[in-house]
């Protein structure tokens, strides 16, 4: 019993060096320029790169050097992408009402013009048949 | 029972055109690789399986009455001919607006679209000279049917024989179950617009026959001159 105060602190002392010991070690203050001069020595190797692998790493080093830029960089982009796809889904609705309308046009015209050649059928035979009706009366 | 038959497809045509456009855009998902322009699919596979449709009872009636010479398969055969013009029509109006969209061109001449535009053309010129070639059209006119009525299958396979940028005719079995299930809505609507237009149109050859019967007695009483 008298070494409980003892296991106590050697628990409490164990804890708190296992807390510091997982604690992220803060990253060295980067230097702008020296990071910027780096950012620009990346390149885009078509023959060994992936065009969205290179670009990641541009923007990774980006972060790394300037965060609010690479933040401006990514809303630029989003807003870029808002719009390309925005004109992109305009464009293609257009089509498929206009493809939508073709057929629609095409089935009404169709019922409208049997619809009047109907019409134009039945008017020439009644008037046919009155007129043999007519003459065979004595 | 057949006008119970036509009014049945009447009605089924006309509810399924009016649900297609919801069907099509709330009910089918979207085809992610295709994007938006995916959606004229649902009209354009439809009117051409139709217009096939069309051709081969156009091309089989033409066979009976070359065979028969019973006026009956005449007017079956020059109405599904006017019908033929009217789905093929809807073909290849969609087909380039779509293709400008997927392709980026209106057209291509590879042998799927040339030989669906050939199809069209021949049951154009058969629609022109059944309506103007006068009497005794009725022969070459099924000739030229029954001739129409080969270039299906080479349309049809057109896409296996040949290298072609028009897509396979393994889509359809690939469509998932919302895209399928509105798919053959669509097809079930247009072949039940196909059955109300062909009945419609029989209705009309008839009157044309009755017209030219009134006309006839009309000359021999000497009503008209």
């Amino acid at each position: 019993m008298r070494s409980s105060p003892l296991l106590v602190i050697l628990a409490l002392t164990l804890y708190a060096g296992a807390a510091h010991a997982i604690q992220p070690v803060a990253a060295p203050p980067v230097d702008r320029a020296t990071c910027m001069q780096e950012l620009g020595g990346l390149v885009y190797d078509r023959e060994k790169d992936v065009l969205a692998v290179a670009g990641q790493r541009f923007m990774d080093k980006l972060r790394v050097c300037d965060s609010s830029l690479h933040a401006a960089a990514v809303e630029a982009v989003r807003q870029q992408i808002q719009e390309d796809e925005t004109a992109k889904f305009t464009k293609h609705s257009r089509f498929v009402i206009i493809a939508y309308s073709v057929v629609w046009g095409v089935l009404v015209a169709t019922v409208a013009a049997m619809w009047w050649r109907q019409r134009r059928l039945l008017d020439a035979i009644a008037v046919l048949e009155r007129k043999i009706a007519a003459s065979v009366k004595p | 029972m057949k006008r119970a038959l036509v009014i049945l497809c009447a009605v089924v045509a006309l509810v399924g055109f009016l649900a297609l456009p919801f069907l099509v855009f709330d009910f089918a998902p979207l085809a992610y690789e295709l994007y938006i322009n995916q959606k004229i699919f649902y009209y354009h596979v439809p009117a051409a399986l139709v217009s096939f449709v069309a051709v081969f009872v156009c091309g089989i009636s033409s066979v009976f009455f070359l065979v028969k010479r019973k006026p009956e398969y005449d007017d079956v055969a020059a109405a599904a001919g006017d019908l033929v013009v009217i789905f093929g029509g809807i073909v290849l109006t969609t087909g380039p607006i779509w293709a400008k969209l997927a392709w980026n061109t209106w057209w291509v001449w590879d042998a799927r679209l040339t030989s669906t535009l050939l199809l069209w053309m021949i049951f154009v010129a058969y629609a022109l000279l059944r309506r103007f070639g006068g009497a005794g059209f009725e022969v070459g006119g099924a000739g030229l049917a029954v001739f129409g009525m080969a270039d299906v299958p080479l349309i049809y396979f057109a896409v296996n024989f040949w290298k072609t940028q028009h897509p396979t005719n393994n889509v359809v079995p690939t469509l998932s179950g919302a895209m399928r299930l509105t798919f053959w809505i669509a097809v079930v609507s247009y072949i039940c617009l196909f059955v109300v237009l062909l009945s419609w149109r029989l209705s009309l050859r008839r009157a044309e026959r009755r017209l030219a019967a009134a006309e006839d007695t009309a000359l021999d009483e000497g009503v008209i001159a």
